[in-house]
């Protein structure tokens, strides 16, 4: 029974810890409503926090147990609560909101939001039926990080008789440990480190992730527009199926295509609150995996081209890139402490001598990138269709701001992974072939946030609809 | 390159939508927003038989897990494999959780290498390294059947895979055999 239903408190906790982040940076308004508006997000944000806090006081000495976890997500709630008490007043509601009127008189919006929610329930509840018993069986997933968190399970610090020890060097030691710190929160919350009790907690972030950009795009992009497009996103194989593996490829672009839509935002006239997300969410990817580090970059430094050629002052936003290095920072220092080096060479990886060296790897990685993402049977045409809302945003001037934002990140994170396979010691053939799959995921998702955020911008400008915000920024 | 293909049609669709938003009198980026309506659509029509192919998928996945308990879904992918998934958790039963061991593994005529490492005892190795956590390894190297003299003998345990006792190169203590060519033994530095 521990075991079924105690892991299940610890999502509740995140959610919790991270409504009350949101809270505090100001991205929910403070009514009861638009919390449970922002669960998907809150627990996204939880499940972003609250490991990256435990990583730190990990490496500083402070045990790892429910206890520490139990105090983090209090400060975070703590924080939430004091900041809900001290603001100025949020905004009130609409006056009748639609849920409270008939559902004759709901506008098409509020039908297709209706639907959406019933066909994404109803498909998390068959893949929740299914994943209670799926055992944990690809073999990354058990053997990088499962076998981390079994570790934190079984230890309350960083034993370096395994994370810094020569007979554990072929695990990715160099790999952050979001995703462990975040299995192992379950693990010790059901009382063992038993697997087949995991998968259920990875389904959670289908749901919460759909909920989470229909909530961040609420102001910009209609339902209309939204629904469809998440549905998609939800039942395409190659989202659902990663979360029921146990990857960490799909958590850590999850977390970029948050962190992507935050920044967006902010650079289509949203303010500091949405740099703060921003910051959370791409520390959160790059604390998952080392491609999220370069995702997250490669957002960052897009986002700061763009600012500065639209005149916009980029001081906010080198301040949340600083807020990223920081989170981050804590575990670099571990394992530069302790000599821990990743398999990539990355400062020979700038030498052009070498660099020429192994130019024949360089068209394979881009031919083995491009079938995995145009792979219609695994990605449901997400990026094509991502593109194309890019370029109509382009030619006709609807959010071009955000749209040369998205098509310089998708193109830097592009060639991030590119560089990432040539420079890889691996033979390249193996390389491509056990991990292409997964790691185009942070493509397709930072396209999906350009697809849901530029298709809404163009239908607002379709219909001269106005949201909250104007969409052209021309 | 399929990609190109894809992203030639989704354009030329774009395309013939602002030609039609143009015909219709729609004017500069009225006519361009028009151009949602591809990604709605598109999302309409292939969402529903995603969402119920998933569905199948699923359910599939579902039947061909029923009634496996917990204990057999923790070892389903060393089994699944071909490891000896019974002798590490016996193995486990015998070593103490605070306690350290050493795997030696059998080398088998046709062993794959890659990099100098076999493939299947690299397997193995991570296998078992696994199904015996929290307990840790020492002086274990990723070459699993290349025993240096001595290798191992920090550990409190030698567990021996597909690999005779009597060939470790170094003094052992008494050996718990669970079946031929499985077995565990005290080292010579166990603590």
């Amino acid at each position: 029974m521990r075991a079924d239903l105690a892991p299940f408190g610890v999502d509740l906790l995140l959610a919790l810890a991270g409504l009350g982040i949101l809270v505090a940076v100001g991205c929910v308004p403070r009514r009861p409503s638009a919390l449970l508006a922002a669960l998907g997000l809150g627990y996204l944000t939880g499940a972003a926090v609250v490991p990256l806090a435990l990583i730190a006081m990990l490496v500083v000495g402070i045990p790892f147990t429910l206890e520490t976890f139990a105090a983090v997500v209090f400060a975070c709630v703590g924080l939430g609560a004091w900041r809900w008490r001290q603001a100025p007043s949020d905004p009130p509601p609409p006056a009748r909101p639609w849920w409270r009127r008939s559902p004759r008189s709901w506008p098409v919006d509020a039908w297709v939001a209706v639907a959406f929610a019933a066909l994404v329930a109803a498909f998390f509840a068959v893949g929740m039926s299914t994943a209670l018993t799926m055992p944990l069986s690809e073999w990354d997933a058990w053997s990088i990080w499962a076998r981390k968190a079994q570790m934190l399970t079984g230890h309350d610090t960083l034993v370096t008789g395994f994370f810094a020890s020569d007979s554990y060097v072929w695990i990715h030691q160099d790999y952050p440990l979001q995703v462990p710190i975040w299995e192992a929160l379950h693990f010790r919350a059901a009382g063992g480190f038993e697997t087949q009790a995991l998968l259920r907690h990875f389904w959670l972030f289908l749901p919460a992730f759909v909920w989470a950009v229909a909530f961040l795009l609420r102001e910009r992009v209609r339902p209309l527009v939204w629904g469809p497009l998440l549905l998609l996103a939800a039942a395409t194989p190659g989202i659902w199926e990663q979360l029921l593996s146990g990857y960490a490829d799909l958590p850590m672009a999850i977390f970029a295509m948050l962190g992507a839509i935050s920044l967006g935002l902010w650079l289509s006239g949203g303010s500091g609150r949405q740099l703060a997300l921003a910051a959370i969410m791409l520390a959160a990817a790059a604390g998952t995996k080392n491609e999220g580090l370069m995702a997250a970059v490669a957002l960052l430094a897009v986002a700061a081209a763009v600012a500065r050629s639209r005149g916009l002052s980029i001081r906010p936003l080198a301040l949340a890139a600083g807020a990223v290095a920081v989170a981050i920072l804590p575990w670099r220092i571990w394992t530069e402490a302790h000599g821990i080096e990743g398999d990539l060479p990355v400062l020979r990886g700038l030498d052009p001598v070498f660099l020429l060296d192994r130019l024949d790897r360089v068209w394979p990685a881009v031919e083995a990138i491009g079938q995995e993402v145009s792979d219609p049977g695994r990605w449901a045409y997400l990026l094509p269709l991502a593109v194309l809302a890019i370029a109509a945003s382009l030619a006709s001037g609807v959010a071009r701001r955000v749209a040369v934002f998205y098509l310089g990140s998708l193109a830097v994170a592009a060639a991030g992974l590119v560089w990432s396979y040539w420079i890889s010691p691996n033979p390249i053939d193996w390389h491509l072939a056990t991990s292409a799959t997964r790691v185009v995921s942070v493509l397709v998702l930072i396209g999906l946030a350009a697809l849901v955020h530029l298709s809404g911008a163009l239908l607002n400008a379709l219909t001269q609809h106005r949201l909250a915000s104007p969409a052209r920024d021309a | 390159m399929r990609l190109s293909g894809e992203l030639i049609g989704a354009l030329a669709a774009g395309a013939i939508v602002v030609a039609i938003a143009r015909q219709a009198g729609l004017a500069g980026g009225r006519a361009y927003g028009a151009v949602a309506i591809v990604p709605v659509v598109v999302a309409t029509v292939l969402a529903l038989p995603l969402l119920d192919a998933g569905r199948t998928d699923l359910e599939e996945l579902r039947a061909e897990n029923a009634g496996l308990t917990a204990a057999e879904a923790q070892v389903k992918s060393g089994g699944d494999a071909g490891f000896a998934v019974g002798f590490f958790g016996w193995a486990a039963e015998q070593i103490g959780e605070d306690e350290t061991f050493h795997l030696e593994i059998g080398r088998v005529p046709d062993e794959v290498q890659v990099g100098d490492v076999g493939v299947r005892q690299g397997a193995i190795l991570q296998w078992g390294m696994y199904q015996l956590a929290p307990r840790l390894a020492v002086e274990q190297s990723p070459k699993a059947r290349d025993v240096e003299p001595g290798e191992g003998r920090n550990a409190d345990w030698l567990v021996f895979y597909e690999y005779e006792p009597a060939d470790y190169p170094g003094p052992i203590g008494d050996v718990l055999e669970y079946a031929p060519g499985f077995a565990i033994a005290r080292s010579e530095h166990a603590r």
